[in-house]
């Protein structure tokens, strides 16, 4: 039994290190550099104080900042779950070839760099975009209308990429499900849709809850989408710490934002996991 | 109650067919087995019946009413999973309850149709059990009850004893032919367990190589089979070579000592291309060589518990039978040789026309 636990150790130890080196040390390195005092400069003194966080909690912009960022997060998680369930019942339908072709297609915005798939949106939805550009030509429309530097706009744009995550969890879970219980539930009456309510929900459970968890940290962790689509309408959290980092070079303040809202993701996400695990533990009992 | 019809039904994937031309009648509260080998299409049968498959050709009648084209959720059947698919996320009550639930039937009447049901399989203390904490028999029992509650015209159970042992299969068996009785609803039953048809069936219909091959009582199905698949799919049994010349047919066996018995004689003209053959429990074993008795060598045996199957090699046949067991009864010892008599009286022919013996 030692011995065994041994063998594991070693085999794991790869990993080990590799998240020492890559995950851990840098979040020490943030967690000292956010107790740094603040300043423009490239040289950080030494002393250690909390200024940082007084002056962030001092600062009314910060929590809209961090509203934003909660509201976006949630709304785009949302979002994708439900959009997943269509798409995620026909891959686990489909067989063979049909399938390869499904996940191939369903993976191929994760293939493109953030960039251009934000850049395409713009050609897209901007004032002289393609659709604004078609209706004014159809002259349906006097005057461009916004579509971009606004929230919907940034919604669809993270929507598009984070989808696939969903789809795969949902369709994951919806793969353990017997397919007599469709069957079952079909004899016995029931419509596909309250089939769907009934049997098909309460078992993906733990598909949705994934979902959540990793689109919502996603979202909540990315700036060049809202810096590219929303400008500065839309402050969220993560533009500000990269402004922090990049445009002010306020290093310290950068880290203490980043440490903010990493607790801020981590407790969302602690939350709703209870909750979901509470929902489950209602269904299945015990 | 209700009234099963296939007529000319074709069933098949693309280009293959599966089912080919099925004409079946299950008559009003009868329990119907559907007995053949893996891949028959008995699945298949049931499905187009419940509705989750629809037929190439063909029409399908519940009481007159053509169901063919109808959808799963207006079919008023009732099925049984092998798998039992009770919803995991449901305890025993709700599972029931579902398909009443459905139905909008009110809360009261609810309650009392669900713990009849589940009374009646005498699982009614287990109404706040999760599905995952009952055994593979308690689970089954509520997959008939939420079955059986919502009152269906039809019950169709897909080999819904195969996950069980054995003892626990042979007491299931008999709870479901007791409740069938009782509730009187027409019942088919799919099952690859020959002992299980027999025993508990009304009617038993052979499914092989796309097609009906017999419909029949057990005892039917068992003595007069109409051709060699059924006769070897059902039981074991022995084919017995024939001699033919110009006027008759002869059924004979040559043994080690190349003693030949002439066993029947038939006129050519009425037995042409017949098969013959006699059921191993119908051979008799013999202490001592008589004139009428031939002699074999043992060549395997198989210890059953209360009987043992042995295969005698004759001269060139090789014959299976049965020999119950007893105390006082000296055990068989394989390569030993065995002298055995076959009664004329109990060799059968298999007739398209209805099989039997002479
Ligand atoms: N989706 C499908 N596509 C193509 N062929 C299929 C499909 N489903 C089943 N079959 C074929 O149909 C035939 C009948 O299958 P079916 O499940 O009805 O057999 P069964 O008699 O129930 O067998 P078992 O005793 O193993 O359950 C099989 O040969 C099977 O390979
Ligand atoms: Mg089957």
């Amino acid at each position: 039994m030692i011995r065994k636990d041994k063998t594991n150790f070693f085999l794991i130890l790869p990993a080990i290190l590799f998240l020492t080196a890559f995950l851990i040390l840098p979040l020490i390195i943030l967690l000292l550099m956010a107790f740094r005092s603040s300043g423009n400069s490239i040289v950080i003194d030494d002393t250690l104080t909390i200024n940082n966080f007084i002056s962030i909690f001092k600062n009314q912009s910060f929590y809209s900042g961090i509203l934003n960022t909660l509201k976006l997060s949630a709304i785009v998680s949302i979002v994708c779950i439900v959009l997943a369930y269509f798409p995620a019942l026909t891959l686990v339908k489909t067989k063979g070839n049909t399938k390869t072709l499904l996940y191939v297609v369903l993976l191929s915005p994760m293939l493109t760099s953030v960039v251009i798939r934000v850049y395409s949106w713009i050609v897209i939805l901007s004032s002289n975009g393609i659709i604004n550009q078609s209706l004014m030509k159809l002259h349906l429309i006097k005057s461009p209308l916004s579509l971009m530097w606004n929230s919907t706009s940034l919604v669809i744009a993270f929507v598009q990429v984070l989808l696939p995550y969903a789809i795969i969890f949902i369709s994951n879970s919806l793969t353990k499900i017997d397919n007599n219980l469709f069957r079952a539930s079909n004899s016995l009456g029931a419509s596909a849709l309250y089939t769907f309510f009934h049997v098909i929900l309460p078992l993906t459970i733990p598909g949705i809850l994934s979902s959540f968890t990793l689109i919502f940290s996603l979202t909540a962790g990315s700036y060049i989408t809202p810096m590219l689509i929303a400008g500065h309408q839309k402050q969220v959290m993560a533009l500000t710490i990269y402004q922090q980092a990049m445009q002010i070079m306020n290093l310290p303040m950068a880290a203490a934002l980043s440490v903010v809202l990493l607790l801020v993701v981590i407790l969302t996400i602690v939350i709703t996991n209870y909750l979901g695990r509470l929902w489950e533990v209602r269904v299945y009992g015990k | 109650m209700a009234r099963i019809i296939f007529e000319n039904v074709d069933y098949g994937y693309k280009d293959t067919n599966i089912l080919n031309n099925i004409n079946l009648e299950v008559a009003n509260g009868e329990l119907f087995s559907l007995v053949g080998p893996s891949g028959a299409g008995k699945s298949t049968l049931l499905n187009l019946l419940a509705g989750f498959l629809y037929p190439k050709k063909g029409r399908i009648l519940i009481d007159n009413q053509n169901i063919t084209e109808l959808p799963p959720y207006k079919r008023n059947v009732g099925l049984v999973f092998q798998s039992y698919a009770l919803f995991p996320n449901m305890n025993v009550f709700n599972n029931v309850a579902y398909g009443l639930k459905i139905k909008k039937v009110n809360r009261s009447e609810i309650k009392e149709r669900v713990i009849k049901a589940l009374s009646m399989v005498n699982l009614e203390q287990y109404i706040k059990r999760m599905p995952r904490e009952l055994s593979g028999g308690q689970q089954q029992r509520v997959a008939i009850a939420r079955a059986l509650v919502i009152r269906p015209q039809v019950l169709l159970l897909d080999e819904p004893l195969s996950g069980l042992d054995a003892k626990l299969r042979q007491k299931m068996r008999s709870v479901i032919r007791e409740l069938q009785q009782r509730v009187g609803i027409t019942t088919i039953l799919v099952t690859h367990d020959q002992s299980e048809a027999l025993s508990i069936s009304d009617q038993i219909a052979v499914l092989g190589e796309g097609k009906i091959q017999q419909v029949g009582t057990p005892e039917a199905i068992y003595n007069r089979p109409v051709n060699a698949y059924v006769a070897e799919f059902i039981g074991s049994t022995n084919l017995l070579n024939t001699v033919s010349t110009t006027n008759e047919i002869k059924v004979s066996l040559t043994d080690i000592n190349e003693k030949t018995i002439k066993f029947l004689t038939r006129p050519s003209k009425n037995f042409k291309g017949l098969k013959f053959m006699i059921r191993p429990e119908n051979i008799r074993l013999v202490e001592h060589a008589e004139p009428e008795t031939l002699q074999g060598i043992l060549t395997k045996i198989e210890y059953l518990g209360n009987a043992e199957k042995g295969w005698i090699q004759l001269k060139t046949d090789e014959l299976v039978f049965y020999r119950s067991i007893n105390h006082d009864k000296k055990r068989l010892q394989t390569g030993s040789v065995i002298n055995f008599s076959i009664d004329p009286e109990l060799i059968v022919s298999i007739n398209q026309n209805g099989s039997g013996r002479f």
